[in-house]
């Protein structure tokens, strides 16, 4: 019997045993007023509630008793056989025989699979493992003995057959486990699980799939994959499986190119944000169209950013021109971009943004990116102060001041709006 | 007439509690949806971390503390808030115009030097006098404000803000002890929102009787006071199947002030706290609300039904009259201001599912279960009581309280939202104080809801007044007795 037709037994039951609990009561209580008769059926249902609380407490209690017994007994058995294996002070490419020396297997059992019984300690086992791979010291030390301690209790196995059979959070949990042991079978379960109804386990199967697939030739992000319901974890996850990527050598895929041909323009950003993180300086040019053919400003904030971020001068004119038809995010993040290219070329427009701009906003910014603008924009501010008034004193002091000194934001920040009015300046 | 005033009032009585009865048992359902989905969607706290650290694009937090006059507990607390495990994250200690050292030990403690400081005014607060920065780099995360007396912790807040240049603050009292883990889970739930999530609750409970070490509660535990036990078992009530409950359906009507995460610019845009306020955090979700639907903006609120935070309950009865007749005139307050949301379609299912919820099953609940008890005696008086059926229905009331009590119980232990010392013994205490609750407690919080309306109406008990504190256990001081300091903090409505 499949989960769907268990499940549905035990609920068509449950529901039956309600109907006659209720009939009988009503037939019980007939004399009575149905005030009566609603009351004791009330009553009735809360005392199952409490019936049904207490087993639950108890079954749950029993069964996560077992469960830490048996991850106590494991733990006690291999955990500090694991956690040295997977360590940085273990040697590198240690051989099956050494490991199973370490955690104490004789090495002549013909299958050290066996020593684990049944799904419960395989599951416990695997979580141990994944644990220890993810504690600080091994997450940065790579996947150094990990494959060879994963196939002698044949794990890998066991996860993907979990992925295939098993319920959707323990299916979850697997492909999380996969990625982190950086399985070489991770294609084949991306492969399982790309095409599930479940938005959630789609994704973690697509980023496996990045991050195995040997070749640049994603389509996903060519699709409209991520026209809806994106969310900030799928740019955390999809970071952090190009920088795997990365690590192992592979090739990142062309971010600028996806950021184009992507419709929806949060998306469109979050490409645009990932190039600096992967440094893809050459392939800044091709955002030029997207950046001066785009009413979206985000897009444009994070195109500056990323072209100030990474010293993309070509793009130092096309953003000066662009700057005043900006909304104030959109010119803040230009000059921010500007004061990291610093070419020397652009400090009149930085003072242009101090002086002519209406929004104090904008002017706060301004004044930040002159004193941040090498010697030039540094003798820039310092003449500045000397000409200001004793009310605008204490700003060019707050950017002078050692404590509160803060380089060009690149992120989006929460901080200074131009709606708040005139009272932005007001000095303590 | 009186036979028909007798007949109304009756069947009105027991039509409402049915309503209120189908009403909880509609949030225990939801809040069971929400534990499962989180089953799904939120990993062990070591995967949490090693996502979140990982990531360049973690978002910025603040976490803003105002503080009142806590010379004796100041530098014990800000180091706990420095134990928070979050990469990205600073903390703005607020000092409310402190008679006391406060801002002194402060000032020593961490190397503190006032700097130029720039005054957003984003949000209307009291003078700030001075800024602070610690000038040694493992303390720069620190932010200390100056500010005069605003004798209400929102002003507090609100002059926090003002300094605030997080994405998202989390508001707090500086005597409250955060989780390590709280702010990773509280953003593991904003970057999977696919909406904008604009504010999250988590569940804080009692301290009481908890044991603390280094500013961490190292044994959870159930007070052997009373008091303590009453309240830690409404506010799992309140979090694990009230919020969670309405989290699943994105009508939140609350996030506690004891720990709240919340998007700075919509708060900014709301107009931040009411400083005048006594229910401040129960009006600030009115405002981010209206805000949000009247600007036609996406947005969720949510809860999470793990502990996040621990605050000092009130342990004794005066204190405890104090803080519950303060919560109810907030509750006028709230009610009276945010008057317009109420049965308005516009604000969707906030303003006629839940907005209602709370106008008819918390607000008015005080007044019908008065007047229904002195309708009882009444009844006892002339001799028109039909025993037989007010023993029924006394019998369902009391047995469903028991029930929801036992529901939290099992929710409690399956989400593990508490790693409980010697768990039998809590749960034990806690389903004795379930099963005497409706006699002993609930009758004094009723009492105290009509004095906070009775207040409100007489335009009485309008100031802020300060809660003795007994401070936690300490792991190195077991003696039996604890160590009284008078902490002038504020409570947390649930």
């Amino acid at each position: 019997m499949d989960s769907i037709a268990e499940i549905s037994y035990w609920y068509n039951l449950a529901l039956t045993y309600i109907v006659i609990g209720i009939t009988w009561l009503f037939d019980h209580f007939r004399d009575f007023s149905w005030i009566i008769r609603v009351a004791a059926i009330s009553l009735s249902i809360s005392l199952w509630l409490i019936l049904i609380s207490l087993y639950k407490i108890f079954i749950k209690a029993f069964r996560r008793r077992k469960a830490m017994k048996l991850e106590k007994r494991l733990t006690e058995r291999y955990g500090d056989a694991i956690n040295y294996i997977l360590s940085p002070q273990a040697p590198d490419k240690m051989g099956r025989d050494e490991e199973m020396e370490l955690l104490g297997i004789d090495s002549t059992e013909s299958d050290p699979r066996k020593l684990l019984k049944g799904y419960k300690e395989k599951l416990c086992m695997a979580r141990i493992i994944y644990k220890a791979r993810i504690s600080e010291e091994a997450a940065v030390e790579g996947s150094r003995n990990l494959h060879v301690l994963l196939g002698i209790f044949g794990l890998i196995e066991f996860l993907e057959e979990i992925i295939v059979k098993d319920r959707l959070h323990q299916k979850v949990e697997a492909l999380l486990m996969l990625r982190a042991f950086k399985a070489p079978t991770n294609q084949w379960v991306a492969n399982q699980l790309i095409n599930n109804k479940r938005r959630r386990v789609k994704r973690l199967a697509m980023y496996a799939s990045i991050m195995s697939s040997a070749n640049t030739d994603l389509g996903y992000f060519e699709s409209d994959f991520f026209a809806e319901n994106f969310c900030m974890y799928d740019e955390i996850q999809l970071g952090f499986v190009l920088q795997r990527r990365k690590s192992a050598r592979r090739k990142i895929p062309n971010l600028a190119h996806w950021a184009v041909m992507q419709k929806n323009p949060q998306t469109q950003a979050m490409f645009v944000r990932m190039m600096r993180q992967f440094n893809q300086k050459e392939y800044c040019g091709e955002l030029e169209d997207l950046f001066q053919h785009n009413s979206d400003s985000e897009i444009i904030e994070e195109i500056a950013r990323t072209w100030g971020y990474l010293k993309y001068t070509e793009g130092e004119e096309q953003m000066k021109d662009m700057m005043l038809t900006q909304p104030d995010g959109g010119k803040v993040a230009i000059m921010h971009a500007l004061t990291r290219l610093n070419t020397g070329e652009s400090l009149n427009t930085l003072l242009d943004g101090y002086k002519n701009s209406g929004s104090q906003h904008v002017k706060f910014e301004a004044l930040r990116c002159i004193y941040w603008y090498g010697d030039e924009g540094r003798q820039k501010f310092l003449a500045l102060k000397a000409s200001a008034t004793e009310k605008e004193k204490p700003l060019f002091e707050f950017f002078e001041n050692p404590l509160t000194q803060k380089d060009l934001p690149l992120e989006k920040t929460a901080r200074y709006h131009s709606e708040y009015g005139d009272n932005l300046y007001s000095v303590v | 007439m009186w036979v028909v005033i007798y007949y109304i009032f009756s069947y009105l009585v027991f039509f409402y509690t049915l309503v209120a009865m189908v009403f909880l048992v509609y949030l225990a359902v939801r809040s069971n949806t929400a534990q499962k989905r989180l089953l799904v969607n939120v990993p062990d706290d070591d995967t949490i971390r090693y996502t979140l650290k990982s990531s360049p694009i973690t978002p910025t937090v603040s976490i803003i503390a105002p503080a009142f006059n806590e010379e004796k507990t100041i530098l014990d607390n800000v180091y706990s808030l420095l134990g928070i495990y979050y990469p990205n994250y600073d903390i703005i200690i607020v000092n409310d115009g402190s008679k006391d050292k406060t801002l002194e030990l402060l000032i020593k403690e961490f190397k503190l030097e006032s700097i130029p400081f720039i005054n957003q005014k984003r949000v209307p607060s009291k003078p700030i006098k001075a800024v602070y920065k610690s000038t040694e780099e493992r303390f720069s995360q620190i932010t200390v404000v100056d500010k005069e007396s605003g004798g209400h912790k929102a002003d507090s807040v609100n002059a926090g803000l003002n300094v605030c240049y997080s994405k998202y603050f989390v508001s707090t009292d500086v005597d409250c002890i955060i989780e390590p883990m709280a702010l990773y889970r509280m953003i593991w739930t904003v970057i999977n929102s696919h909406e904008p999530m604009v504010g999250v609750g988590a569940t804080m409970l009692m301290l009481n009787g908890c044991i603390v070490e280094d500013g961490r509660v190292v044994e959870a535990k159930v007070s052997n006071n009373p008091l303590p036990v009453f309240q830690q078992l409404e506010y799992m009530r309140s979090f694990l199947i009230g919020k969670m409950g309405w989290s699943s359906i994105n009508t939140l009507p609350n996030i506690s002030g004891g720990f709240g995460l919340f998007d700075t610019e919509v708060v900014v845009k709301s107009g931040g706290y009411d400083s005048t306020s006594l229910a401040e955090d129960l009006d600030l979700l009115m405002r981010i609300v209206t805000y949000m639907e009247n600007t036609g903006k996406d947005y969720r609120l949510a809860q999470l039904p793990q502990v996040c935070c621990w605050t000092e309950g009130p342990y004794n009865l005066r204190l405890l009259w104090r803080q519950r007749t303060r919560w109810s005139r907030g509750l006028c307050e709230v009610v009276s201001s945010h008057r317009k949301l109420f049965f308005n379609y516009k604000y969707k299912r906030m303003g006629l599912l839940t907005l209602p919820y709370i106008f008819i099953f918390e607000f008015l609940a005080p007044l019908i279960e008065a007047s229904g008890f002195l309708f009882m005696i009444w009844l006892v008086l002339v001799g028109a009581v039909n025993w037989n059926t007010a023993f029924v229905i006394f019998g369902m009331i009391y047995v469903f309280a028991i029930s929801l009590t036992f529901l939290v119980l099992v929710y409690d232990y399956l989400i593990k939202a508490v790693n409980w010392k010697s768990s039998w013994r809590s749960y034990l205490k806690l389903i004795i104080a379930g099963i005497t609750e409706p006699f002993l407690f609930h009758p004094f919080i009723t009492f105290c809801s009509l004095a906070g309306y009775f207040n409100y109406f007489r335009n009485r008990g309008k100031e802020w007044k300060t809660i003795k504190r007994k401070g936690a256990k300490k792991r190195n001081d077991r003696s039996g007795k604890d160590n009284i300091n008078d902490i002038p903090l504020e409570g947390n409505m649930p």
